[in-house]
């Protein structure tokens, strides 16, 4: 009987097969100029009955190339892929707010710093998840009259150690401790001045001018990157109307992020990734609006409905791109491979 | 039970052939002047190479046969533009609306509005200058020239001299997730002596399941006359409905501008 089955099974299959040929749809490629892409969205092999997901925020990669995502759900927190998208391993089921996601190499022992905006709080963690050190909001300096003003979404290590943290769902600063949990000086916060920021959503240093490190920000809610010296003093601004930034990613000279929406309300579904090349130039918008076809102050906008709410993106060695999502009916990411 | 398994097999098989099929996103459409005094211009964008852009101006459904887009477009009457992107590797795109409406009669004196918009929706000048301004409301509710009414809205205004009316537009928004709804009903009196008001036209609006989202205009036309005074009362959907995530709960009503004909 199982074997009737099984051979039927089979028959019908190769019976469609031809049928397949015929029908199936040229291959997704999207992107422009020389970051272009194959969209797969089978890359990921977990089953959600064991390894469930709410919005799958953020993701980091460790030396030996297995990929880490934080998701908001508490059954668990961290899920570990290998390259192939097959789950390696699972944990965390206390960080009902996990967010941000960084890994930072410290002296050949691999950290990684979890936010969670529910807790207000931003923890690091060995990667097998064990609790190394807390980060909380700086009350004695007087910025925060309680803890739950603090809303962390993001954090960055500068070269000598000390932790930047992105009060993104909270005031907006770029907190800055250092190695030892001190709070030292803070940076950026809500408002209108060029150095303000809005929605400070993520922070992260870019090294790509070796001898002058900056810190970049994305103020989203202001669609645009905000440059930083190492001390926070502004150096400028990357204006990209229509893209709501969620962090930026740096991978050898270009920098990547992920646009969760290109027009208001924040669930309208109409996100894509860009990419910049060292000059801060738009060279490719996969899923969205061909920079080269666009005037000056045109707002970017979505064009194939690849993405609903891209949240974070992921830049592996051979350039290919992983693509968390939020609010996006608990989708794991999408590989994007690039062509 | 074989029978059953097959039949999965060969549904799940269909659904593997569709499965790379992507939607487009809508064309983006632009006007100048959503609310114009002589010619509106209006743009179409769809940067994706091998895109088209199809399009109609009579409110009409576009299709793949529709009209294909090709320069701005100039446009001297009230009219709904509706567009789609269509491409030969994807499905064809929703449907993407914008009306441009002639300006109407403007007033000397700021009509006064009955009830007050939420203090958060409250426009960026005089709530009946906001209304009667020309200046049409974008995306972004917090613009300055939406306002927001947890309440019905009752707007009145009225000229030193009679004019000739026979047309009312009321240009509002509609946002499902962001407890937006269309208004349930829309009343227009008319005065010639002040305080001598008569009923012009009284429109129902049925709601259907889940509402077309964005800028949306209502017109009620009634017979030509003349007045001085004049009273449009925009009646809110009331609570949200079973359908509703927020069931049971106020409904936003939004306005940008009304226009008189």
């Amino acid at each position: 009987m199982q074997r009737s089955t099984f051979t039927r099974t089979i028959f019908t299959f190769g019976a469609l097969a031809p049928l397949r040929r015929f029908t199936r749809k040229p291959e997704t490629i999207i992107g422009h100029g020389a970051f272009r892409y194959r969209v797969d969205q089978t890359w990921c092999k977990a089953n959600p009955t064991t390894h469930p997901v709410n919005d799958c925020h953020e993701m980091a990669m460790d030396r030996s190339g297995r990929i880490f995502m934080s998701t908001n759900n508490i059954r668990n927190n961290v899920l570990i892929y290998n390259k192939d998208g097959n789950v390696l391993d699972a944990w965390g089921t206390e960080y009902p707010g996990a967010h941000g996601l960084t890994l930072h190499d410290e002296n050949g022992t691999e950290f990684l710093y979890l936010t969670d905006y529910e807790r207000h709080a931003v923890y690091k963690l060995s990667l097998k998840g064990k609790l190394i050190q807390e980060f909380h909001a700086p009350l004695e300096a007087g910025l925060y009259q309680q803890n739950d003003e603090f809303n962390p979404t993001e954090t960055a290590i500068l070269p000598n150690g000390d932790v930047l943290i992105a009060d993104g769902y909270g005031k907006d600063y770029i907190l800055v401790y250092g190695p030892d949990g001190k709070f030292k000086r803070h940076f950026g916060g809500k408002g209108t001045e060029p150095s303000s920021l809005n929605n400070a959503h993520g922070v992260a240093v870019d090294t790509r001018k070796r001898d002058q490190p900056e810190i970049l920000v994305s103020s989203r809610a202001d669609n645009t990157l905000k440059r930083y010296d190492l001390n926070g003093q502004f150096l400028g601004a990357v204006p990209l109307p229509g893209a709501y930034i969620c962090r930026p990613v740096l991978k050898g000279d270009a920098l990547y992020f992920a646009v969760l929406i290109s027009k208001l309300p924040w669930d309208s579904q109409s996100g894509f990734v860009c990419i910049l090349d060292k000059a801060n130039q738009l060279v490719s918008v996969p899923g969205g609006s061909d920079p080269k076809r666009l005037h000056d102050t045109e707002k970017l906008y979505q064009t194939v409905q690849v993405f609903k709410h891209p949240h974070d993106v992921l830049v592996d060695a051979d350039e290919n791109v992983f693509v968390t999502q939020w609010n996006s009916n608990g989708v794991y990411p999408i590989r994007l491979t690039r062509i | 039970m074989m029978r059953y398994l097959q039949i999965i097999v060969f549904i799940s098989c269909c659904l593997s052939l569709q499965a790379q099929e992507f939607r487009l996103a809508p064309p983006i459409l632009r006007c100048d002047q959503v609310f114009f005094d002589q010619i509106a211009t209006v743009r179409m964008n769809f940067a994706l190479n091998g895109a088209q852009i199809r399009y109609t101006l009579d409110g009409s459904e576009p299709s793949k046969t529709s009209p294909i887009y090709r320069k701005p477009l100039k446009i001297k009457q009230d009219a709904t533009v509706k567009a789609i992107a269509i491409h030969r590797d994807y499905q064809s795109s929703t449907i993407a609306i914008l009306s441009v409406l002639k300006k109407g009669i403007s007033f000397k004196t700021a009509p006064q509005l009955k009830e007050i918009p939420a203090p958060e929706y409250a426009g960026s000048k005089a709530p009946g200058l906001v209304l009667t301004d020309g200046e049409a409301g974008t995306d972004d509710l917090n613009d300055g020239n939406w306002l927001g009414f947890k309440t019905d809205l009752g707007f009145q205004g009225s000229w030193d001299v009679p004019q000739k009316l026979q047309s009312v537009k009321v240009s509002g928004f509609t946002a499902w997730n962001s407890w937006i709804l269309p208004p349930a009903r829309i009343e227009v009196w008319g005065a010639l002596t002040p305080g001598s008001w008569q009923l012009l036209v009284s429109k129902a609006y049925e709601r259907p399941e889940k509402p077309l989202e964005g800028r949306q205009l209502y017109k009620l036309d009634f017979p030509s006359g003349d007045y001085r005074q004049i009273k449009v009362i925009v009646h809110n959907a009331g609570p949200l409905p079973e359908n509703h995530p927020g069931k049971g709960n106020p409904a936003w009503l939004f306005v940008d501008e009304i226009l008189f004909n």
